[in-house]
């Protein structure tokens, strides 16, 4: 009982990213693409609780909203619009499955040697950056909008910009000629 | 930290004025029937000069100090690429005016998505902080992607702008892991923030620092085309409608080389060592491959795709010496094959009736006597291309070469020369069919364009000029250098 108090964190934290690996496993490998859609969603939920686990309550709920509702929203609504029949029956990777086994083997190992020599402590108790506000004890959504309004500011605006060039192209790429 | 000063945003006005000028020729093209293909070149030109009259006025102070936040920068290194980039993006409206008039699509979208994209890369140009870097890129890129699909009752403009979305958004991706991953082993964004954090860094966390800075530098070199990351290139280069290749090969390349430089220079000194090495294997490799496929070709465009793969091997080159002379020969390598590849490019556009023809080499063929004056200047910027004097490109490869050279990369430079040497036969390829093929018909080539023609006589006459008075550019760039520990 002690331990699981005192290494409570570590061991939410492995449980959850087990399950957001197994669903992004679930995304690439299943053939109905409302199942694909589901695990993505488990994927977005339990990345959710990672970042609770770090205590940045404000991305948590973020990424439950937009992710898990409405970017989950605007996958379903594709998929409702295009033929599932066919796409059940069309071989996923053309063939070359064993390649993308192969690159994601690659590529993990990468990341491995990348992370391994850091060493797993428990996740350090409310980091002081993420509730204050140049001293002051705020709320972590307060704390966030002081640095995005303040020190990000411009790549903020340029997103926005961005959104709108993503609009425009989905209009012009989109409209009957 | 404090607000920021609001006399700070002053120093955005050229890039906020270009994006009002851009949204505003959005919204008047979405009333009615909307704007004809004219008007819009006439209103980007003009919108794109008085950003560079903006620009100017703004100005450069000496020994300027990021702003915004850390995010921005306003130097005389930002200032040299963004009249670059200016120029160039004013170059490729006139190019495509007539492209998208006779294609039949909506003109006002096309030119707001050019502006856009140039806004892109002005904050590209000045960005101080790997996020604003990023994020600006990605503005660029994701223009870029539906400018290339633009034309989409064409099968190859969907096909080049699928590949480019897929493979821009994984290098994009790429890019931005690597940042993370410096981030995490540095606890700072800011490039000099990185800079004076990454000895420590490298100490405590060498194995995240070497992959996060590799994960980087093949994101940058992704997008500027180096091989072995260069194979969204050829496909996307021929499928895209011509002008946006031409943006894509020059403004694209030269925003992405700006970048490159800026983070390689300013967040890594550190580790020289390193990415000199990987430098000048990728420079070695690319100048090889795109030389030699590029001899293989049966379509100009995919030869032009491959040139211009080429071509980012020699500014490699600059890069890799890491010294001031090799800065400045980047610089002015940069704008010679700006202002060269945007009148080859103008030249492909013209002989381009409203199908993809002016793409096979039979297609130049007894140009030399249907439009000897056109046939001149395209043998000019084959020439150019290839770095015979006396053109701007022959000075350009020189300064690199001599760069390299100088900082002990011999080996490098011999690869290039050599392969400098093949490349004059694909070049050439092009001049033969122009003086010694005779043409199935002997009707004059459609001059229909004179905006055009006035645009590809400016090349001409630049890298003409860039050939026999080189002076004026060189102490330019030499001011405009970035600060080399």
């Amino acid at each position: 009982m002690d331990f699981l108090v005192a290494h409570g964190s570590s061991i939410l934290f492995f449980l959850f990213a087990l399950a957001a690996v197994i669903g992004a496993l679930g995304v690439v490998t299943l053939r109905n693409p409302m199942f694909g859609a589901v695990s993505l969603l488990v994927t977005f939920l339990c990345v959710a609780v990672l970042f609770l686990l770090r205590h940045a309550e404000f991305v948590a709920i973020v990424q439950i909203f937009v992710y898990g509702g409405g970017i989950m929203v605007l996958f379903l609504f594709v998929i409702m619009l295009v033929d599932q029949h066919q796409l059940m029956e069309s071989d996923k990777y053309g063939g070359h499955w064993w390649l993308a086994v192969l690159a994601a083997l690659l590529l993990a190992a990468v990341f491995i040697t990348a992370f391994l020599p850091v060493s797993f402590a428990d996740p350090p108790v409310a980091p002081p950056a993420f509730s204050n506000v140049e001293g002051v004890a705020r709320g972590n959504s307060e704390a966030i909008a002081w640095s995005l309004y303040r020190q990000y500011l411009l790549p903020f605006e340029i997103v926005s910009v961005f959104l709108l060039v993503a609009m425009i192209g989905a209009v012009v790429l989109g409209r009957k000629q | 930290m404090p607000p920021i000063p609001l006399e700070e945003f002053l120093s955005l006005l050229p890039e906020g004025f270009l994006l009002t000028a851009g949204m505003l020729l959005l919204i008047v093209s979405s009333i009615g029937k909307g704007v004809t293909s004219r008007t819009a070149t006439v209103v980007t030109v003009l919108s794109l000069a008085l950003t560079a009259v903006l620009l100017v006025w703004i100005g450069v102070e000496s020994g300027a100090r990021p702003i915004l936040a850390g995010m921005f920068i306003v130097d005389g290194y930002a200032f040299f690429w963004k009249l670059l980039l200016i120029l160039a993006t004013g170059l490729t409206a006139i190019v495509s005016c007539r492209f998208v008039e006779e294609g039949g699509y909506r003109a006002g979208e096309f030119f707001s998505l050019l502006m856009l994209a140039a806004t892109g890369m002005l904050l590209m140009a000045s960005g101080f902080n790997l996020l604003s870097i990023w994020i600006s890129l990605e503005l660029m890129a994701l223009s870029s992607y539906i400018l290339a699909g633009y034309f989409k009752l064409e099968t190859r403009s969907n096909e080049a702008a699928i590949k480019y979305f897929v493979l821009g958004a994984l290098s994009s991706g790429i890019l931005l892991y690597g940042i993370s991953l410096v981030y995490g082993a540095t606890g700072t964004v800011g490039l000099e923030g990185v800079a004076s954090a990454l000895p420590a860094a490298a100490q405590t966390k060498p194995t995240l620092i070497a992959i996060g800075w590799l994960l980087m530098a093949i994101g940058l070199f992704f997008k500027v085309a180096a091989v072995p990351f260069h194979i969204w290139t050829p496909d996307v280069y021929v499928g895209a409608p011509t002008p946006v290749t031409a943006f894509l090969a020059v403004c694209s390349k030269a925003a992405s080389f700006a970048i490159l430089v800026r983070i390689f220079f300013v967040a890594l000194p550190g580790l020289r060592v390193d990415w000199q090495i990987v430098t000048a294997a990728v420079a070695a490799l690319t100048m090889i491959w795109g030389n030699l496929a590029a001899l293989t070709q049966k379509n100009v465009k995919r030869m032009l795709a491959y040139s211009s793969i080429a071509h980012a091997g020699y500014v490699l080159m600059g890069v890799l010496a890491f010294s001031e002379d090799g800065l400045w020969a980047v610089l002015f390598y940069m704008l010679a094959y700006s202002l060269i590849t945007l009148g080859t490019f103008g030249t492909v556009v013209l002989l381009e009736r409203k199908e993809y023809a002016g793409e096979r080499y039979e297609d130049y063929a007894g140009l030399a006597r249907r439009a000897p004056l056109l046939a001149a200047m395209m043998l000019l910027f084959m020439l150019a291309l290839t770095g015979i004097p006396p053109t701007g490109g022959f000075f350009g490869k020189v300064y690199l070469f001599a760069a390299a050279v100088e900082a002990g990369w011999t080996w490098v430079a011999v690869i290039g020369v050599l392969m400098s040497a093949v490349s004059l036969y694909y070049y050439l390829g092009i001049v033969v069919q122009m003086y010694f093929k005779e043409a199935d018909d002997d009707t004059p080539a459609p001059l229909a364009a004179p905006g055009l023609v006035v645009a590809i006589g400016f090349c001409a006459l630049a890298t003409l000029l860039l050939g026999v008075w080189p002076e004026p550019l060189v102490e330019f760039a030499k001011s405009s250098l970035l600060p080399i520990l």
